[in-house]
Parts: C-alpha cells; structure tokens; sequence
C-alpha cells in the first residue's frame, strides 16, 4: 500500500444520485487487482476526520475510477470534485477476487451499488462474463453503455422480478465456472443456497463475495471492520473484502 | 536529525532512551503495522502497542465505530491474544522494528499489573511499559495498582492518565514512582450508530486538542515527572503546543490512521523549528518554548 495524490480526470453521473470518478494514478492503476479498495481523504480540513473506503470500481493503466453515491458528507466532498482536482488516497487496500488463469466463465451477481466493487474484474479478464443485478428502480439500473459488448448483462428491477431475478441467477450460476457476488447479508445468504444446489453441494473456491464491512483505517490497526468467518474474525480490509463465499458468516 | 536524549527509568535493569520525542501512541499503529513505506523509524522514539491484557479478550461485536463531527467513537473491547500469546508471536517484528517497543498493559486490579510486568521483565523485545487504567478508578485502587506494576517492572514504567480524573491520577502515577506520564487517554464519547446502537467508547479528534493542552498544563504545574503529551496532535504546531504545556514528548495517535507518515511530519516540523530558533538539542528546544510560554 502506497499514498497516492491522484488527479480527477473525469467525473459522470450515469444514474441519478452516483457519481463516476476517473482519477489519473497510473502506479495505483498498475498495482490494484480487482475487488480492492482505497482509503480516500475527503477533504482538507480535519471534518471529516477518518479516510472513507472505497472500491476500485474500473482500473487501467492510467488509473482507477470509482463508483459512488455522495450520500455522507465524505463522499459528497468526493462527489463535487472537478476536473484537475487533486485527491489523497492510500491503495491498493485489501485482497481481491481470485480471477481463473485460463478461459472460464465468470458469473457477477449483485444488488444496488454492488457494480462498483465488481466491474474492475471486467478490467482483468479474457473470460466470458454473464452479470445478474437487480436494482430498486430502472433509474438505478448500471448503464449498458459503459459495460464492455461481450458481456451479457442481465438487470432486474424491484420485487415484482424478484423472482426472476433468482431464477436467472440460479440459470448464472450453474454456467459460471466462477461467482463473484456483492450484496446485502441476505441476499448473499440465499445466493449461498443457489450454488450449493447448482453444484450439488460442493463449495470451496467456487464463489467469492465482496464484504466492505465498516472500514476505518485500511490498514488493520483500527479492528473496526472484524468480520466473522469460519475461521474466526478477519480483518475486511486485510483478510478481506473478497471472501469465500462459504467461509464468511453473515449477520 | 533531532539531537535528542530523552532518558527514562534511571534505576531499573533496563534504561530507556528515547531518541526521537516523537512516539506512536498505544495501538496507533496495531500490531504490525510498522509498514516501512510508510513509517521513518529514525523518526520515531518508540512505539506503544494496543492494550494488552493477562487472559486474552474476545473484543466487541460490531457495531464497533461510528464517525462524529471532526473525529470518531471505537469500541473494540481491547481484542487481543493476552499479554504472553503477543509477545510470543511478535517478538521477532518488535525485536527488528528498530524502535524500542512499549507494551501497553490494561488491568482492572493490582495482580493483573503485577503479573504483567512480572512478565514483561524477562522479555527482551520490550522496552518499557505504559499502564493503562480504567477511566472510572478511584485513587486508591490506583495506586496499588501503579505500585505492584512498579514493583515488577524491569523497564520503565510509564502511567497513561485518564482524561477524567487525569489531575488524581497523575499525581498518584507521580507519588508512586512513575518513570513517566502519557497525558492523557482519550476521553470516553458515546455516539448513536445507524443501526440505533450505541457505540460507547474513546472519542478520538483533533478539535480536543486545546483540553489535551490544558491537562498537560495542569498536570506539569503540579508534578515533577516528565510528561509524554498524547491527543490532537496532528501536525508540528500541536506538539509545539503540546512542549510549550510542559510535555518533553508527544505521543502521535489516530491521525496515523489518516496520515501514515504523521510521526515524520511532526518530528521534520520540529527539526525545523529548532533550526530556525538555533537550538542544538531537544531539551533547549523544551526549555526555550516552556519559557518562551511562561
């Protein structure tokens, strides 16, 4: 982990209420794997005081972007930064997805935000990807547009799909060699079931999930974002925030 | 380079030299986060490690943060492996850290400091101690503890205040034989996190800096032993202030979490102020700004 200045280069609103910043920081660029994070300094002045973590959303050569909703004031601060504008960050944080050497496919699930921990695999992979979603409204659906072609992208929107959202990716998860999942604790839980059915019980190294957590320094000092695992509690931003999805314990 | 010789424990086994006035508070930076991209060591005096205790700690379930106005409340329940099972497993890291280690040692009772320190005489990959108290002790309770600490300690023993009662307190540490101070622990906040729980715990900012100041100005006024000033410090001037208050080191706590290379800002801001006034060591530097305050 390094401290990164990195400059906006820049900044959209794909869907109303998030924000996509492209920040120049090519070492930072170089060094990150997906399902990693940043420890971003929100400001100048000692309010807010903590760095906030965020996931590598997209990573290239010349940088990272980052996928985000300005709701607290930190990332709102992040939300308004312009072009040119400067930003400190601690990364590459964290482990991240384990990704198949040779061609497989690759399954993505996740709810609301969750694209923004799990795009950046698109960034690091040959494989054919297959993403399932399911978003509260259509206005919070990821935009196609800014997904690559070969990717089939399946959205699904509100409870009255949900259940065609799972049967899509029980269909998702029986193609995909490997699953990688972010989402809430329950719908993990039930994602958790579907792949034990679709692979008839066999579980290690089959699906990784993406756990955040509520990390505070990025680094292991602060214990705050101890997750609970069947090995017992690990650091989300050491040990973690891509786990087994099998080996994490959620609430 | 600071010229700096900050010596403490004269008369136990084990003497500390401080070389640097700049130490990492307790649990500051965990216990192995000594990531040499990040951290000078020559810039650094010594570092403290979390809270230990005797028996090992579960620690707290979460919530286990929650972010204020300027700062944040934590609660881990001091986590940790117990005092031996530490030593054990980082003794190698503490050893080659090329900083002298401070273990810091928690206790609610005299035997839990005894045994500790009793421990801690025999293990060579620590320094020193630093005594941390439960903020509600009362004086007496105190001092036996401070003394059957004092009275195994091999190293110096230095006593962490509680911000409540930091003026009791430290003239108990003072009276008991403390090698040293820290002033103080950070006071105890209670925040209402999202999920409606509280979290219950030290309250960690910057904007306490001027109470920490004020602590150590009492504190120094009333008692003859050196004070390691802990709290607010976030950059050069807050120690400045903090040296000005009577402290003759400061301790660099939770900025490290925002600002890695914290302890070396703080310490090169320093080294520039003593050039700029034209003083060769730490102790002129103390002296001339303790004075200069009045």
């Amino acid at each position: 982990m390094r401290r990164y200045t990195a400059i906006v280069v820049g900044s959209a609103e794909p869907v109303p209420g998030a924000r996509l910043l492209f920040l120049n920081c090519p070492q930072l660029g170089e060094a990150a794997c997906p399902g990693q994070f940043v420890m971003i300094r929100c400001g100048h002045s000692a309010d807010p005081y903590l760095r906030y973590p965020l996931a590598i959303h997209r990573l290239g050569p010349q940088g990272i972007a980052l996928y985000f909703r300005p709701s607290e004031a930190g990332m709102a601060w992040l939300g308004a930064r312009q072009i040119g504008d400067a930003v400190d960050l601690l990364g590459p944080c964290g482990r991240g997805f384990d990704l198949p050497s040779g061609s497989s496919n690759l399954t993505l699930v996740y709810q609301g935000m969750g694209i923004n921990a799990l795009a950046s695999i698109l960034d690091r992979t040959h494989c054919a990807v297959q993403i399932v979603s399911e978003a509260p409204t259509p206005g919070q659906v990821y935009p196609r547009e800014l997904l690559p072609r070969s990717v089939e992208f399946l959205p699904f929107v509100g409870h009255e799909q949900d259940d065609a959202f799972w049967q899509a990716v029980e269909v998702a998860c029986a193609w995909g060699e490997r699953i990688y999942v972010a989402g809430s604790s329950a719908m993990i839980r039930r994602l958790g079931q579907v792949v034990a059915k679709t692979r008839m019980g066999a579980r290690e190294g089959i699906a990784q999930v993406w756990v955040m957590g509520e990390i505070a320094c990025g680094r292991g000092i602060c214990q705050s974002c101890l997750t609970e695992t069947r090995a017992g509690l690990k650091h989300a931003c050491l040990d973690g925030p891509v786990f087994d999805l099998f080996d994490v314990l959620l609430d | 380079m600071i010229n700096c010789a900050i010596y403490l424990g004269g008369g136990r086994k084990r003497e500390l030299l401080l070389s640097s006035p700049v130490l990492v508070a307790a649990g500051a930076l965990g216990y192995e986060g000594f990531d040499k991209e990040l951290l000078n060591q020559g810039h650094i005096g010594a570092i403290v490690t979390p809270p230990l205790t005797w028996q090992p700690q579960p620690g707290a379930g979460r919530p286990r943060l929650v972010r204020t106005t300027a700062g944040y409340v934590t609660h881990t329940g001091r986590r940790n492996p117990g005092l031996r099972k530490a030593v054990r497993s980082h003794a190698r890291l503490w050893e080659d850290a090329g900083v002298p280690i401070l273990a810091a040692i928690y206790g609610r009772a005299s035997d839990d400091f005894a045994e500790a320190a009793a421990f801690l005489a025999t293990a060579e990959c620590v320094q020193g101690i630093e005594l941390h108290l439960p903020h509600s002790m009362e004086a007496g309770q105190a001092r036996q503890c401070i003394e059957a600490a004092l009275v195994e300690a091999a190293t110096p023993c230095l006593v962490r205040v509680p911000f409540e009662q930091a003026m009791v307190i430290a003239q108990v540490g003072a009276e008991a034989g403390a090698d040293a101070l820290v002033v103080a622990a950070p006071p105890l906040g209670r925040a209402l996190h999202e999920d409606g729980t509280w979290v219950h715990g030290p309250l960690h900012s910057p904007a306490l800096a001027p109470l920490y100041t004020e602590l150590v100005h009492e504190v120094a006024s009333a008692v003859a032993v050196p004070i390691i000033a802990r709290g607010g410090i976030a950059e050069p001037a807050d120690a400045l202030t903090l040296v000005a208050a009577g402290a003759v080191a400061v301790q660099v706590d939770s900025i490290l979490l925002v600002n890695p290379t914290a302890c070396t800002e703080v310490y090169l801001g320093l080294e520039r102020e003593m050039t700029r006034l034209g003083l060769s060591t730490w102790e002129e530097m103390c002296t001339r700004h303790q004075r200069t305050v009045g």
